[in-house]
């Protein structure tokens, strides 16, 4: 099978030699600078990637389109990997991708990993981070892939197959978030199988900064809901509705659930606050001791409590999208600033 | 559950938190048994 790499760039001049090396011994390597002023066309060049440089800033979903359209990837290739400008993959990624791409399959996710170095090592959102991903990955997004019913991918780090791309891939995505879009459709459309390949290794930036956390979980979560109105999730019957459904009553337990559990404790109806506190911790260090033994990060043991912290912070950021999306159901131009790269 | 992401779950989803922790332990026992046959 034919593979080319697809990374589209906005200022990430910083960050795309790494990108182009980590990946440039797996496939061909294409890169569209987004209406870069930092050199990035020019980093990416020098690290051996080809390059198509866009005059203004026209976002992601849209500088793919462009890239893949000038270069005729899918015509030429079997497949696209498809990459953040500041991933960096494993030697044996597309490898590993590839041997999951089997007939009937369409896209192919990697497992994301933080990038997490000793610098930032007792940085709370990076830490929370690399929980949130490990959690998500060996329990739903695990399962998801067996039956198919995938709601997310990672647009970090995704393999595509060509014939794919073809029919989903337009201009301008009316979702805030492109690759939500693409597996959208590629459920309602039928277009193939969306797969989780634990074995496909990528290293990703995650945000550094309160507000840089929360702006991306915003943009997300927006994303995410603009997805479930516009592709009318949980009203078609189908098993990936019905687990859709199943995975929204439990975000509607998650928001409402928490705050009620709070009252009812400091009301001291149910229960002695102490005994509910300590139940909290025992539920929470459940998880992030196996979290910190099997990503070998134990930080993450001592950092629980600025997890429940967050997890209540992000509550409002649930909130705070559902109005967003009810606001603006859909996105004339899908362009977004990144966080800060590290 | 545990937020942070716009995709997990916790109580109805119980059964593919469940499937996917199986299956992500068989993966890993299966994946150290072809290291150590390698």
């Amino acid at each position: 099978m034919s593979v080319a790499t697809l990374i589209a760039s906005k200022d990430g001049g910083s960050t795309i030699e790494a990108t182009v090396v980590s990946i440039r011994e797996q496939s061909d390597v294409y890169v569209v600078s987004d209406g870069s002023a930092d050199g990035t066309a020019q980093a990416a060049a020098a690290a051996g990637a080809r390059v198509f440089e866009l005059a203004e800033n026209v976002g992601k979903p849209a500088a793919i389109y462009r890239a893949v359209k000038a270069w005729k990837l899918t015509e030429r290739y079997d497949a696209l990997v498809i990459l953040d400008d500041d991933t960096v993959v494993a030697p044996d990624f597309v490898a590993q991708a590839l041997a999951q791409m089997r007939t009937g399959v369409s896209i192919v996710v990697g497992r994301t990993i933080t990038q997490w170095g000793a610098e930032r090592r007792w940085n709370v959102w990076l830490g929370s981070r690399t929980y949130a991903y490990w959690r998500y990955q060996v329990t739903i997004r695990r399962a998801q892939s067996a039956f198919n019913i995938l709601n997310c991918i990672s647009g970090s780090n995704s393999v595509y197959r060509s014939s794919l791309l073809d029919q989903v891939l337009i201009e301008e995505t009316p979702y805030i978030v492109d690759d939500t879009y693409w597996t959208l459709e590629t459920h309602r459309r039928k277009l193939g199988r969306i797969v989780y390949a634990p074995a496909a290794h990528a290293y990703i930036q995650d945000p550094t900064s309160f507000g840089a956390w929360y702006r991306q979980n915003l943009r997300w979560l927006w994303g995410t809901f603009q997805g479930i109105r516009g592709h009318r999730c949980g009203r078609t019957r189908s098993w990936f509705d019905v687990a859709y459904v199943m995975l929204m009553v439990d975000w509607a337990l998650y928001v409402v659930g928490g705050p009620v559990m709070l009252g009812l404790v400091a009301a001291s109806i149910l229960w002695d606050p102490e005994w509910a506190i300590a139940a909290m911790g025992v539920g929470y260090f459940a998880w992030t001791i196996p979290a910190a033994c099997f990503t070998k990060k134990w930080r993450l043991i001592p950092m629980t409590p600025a997890f429940v912290v967050i997890d209540w912070i992000y509550r409002v950021v649930f909130i705070h999208a559902i109005v967003k999306a009810i606001r603006e159901p859909k996105v004339q131009s899908c362009r977004w600033e990144s966080p800060a790269r590290y | 559950m545990y937020g942070d992401l716009p995709f997990t779950g916790s109580l109805l989803t119980l059964p593919l938190i469940v499937v996917g922790m199986i299956l992500s332990l068989a993966g890993w026992i299966l994946g150290r048994g072809r290291k150590a046959a390698a």
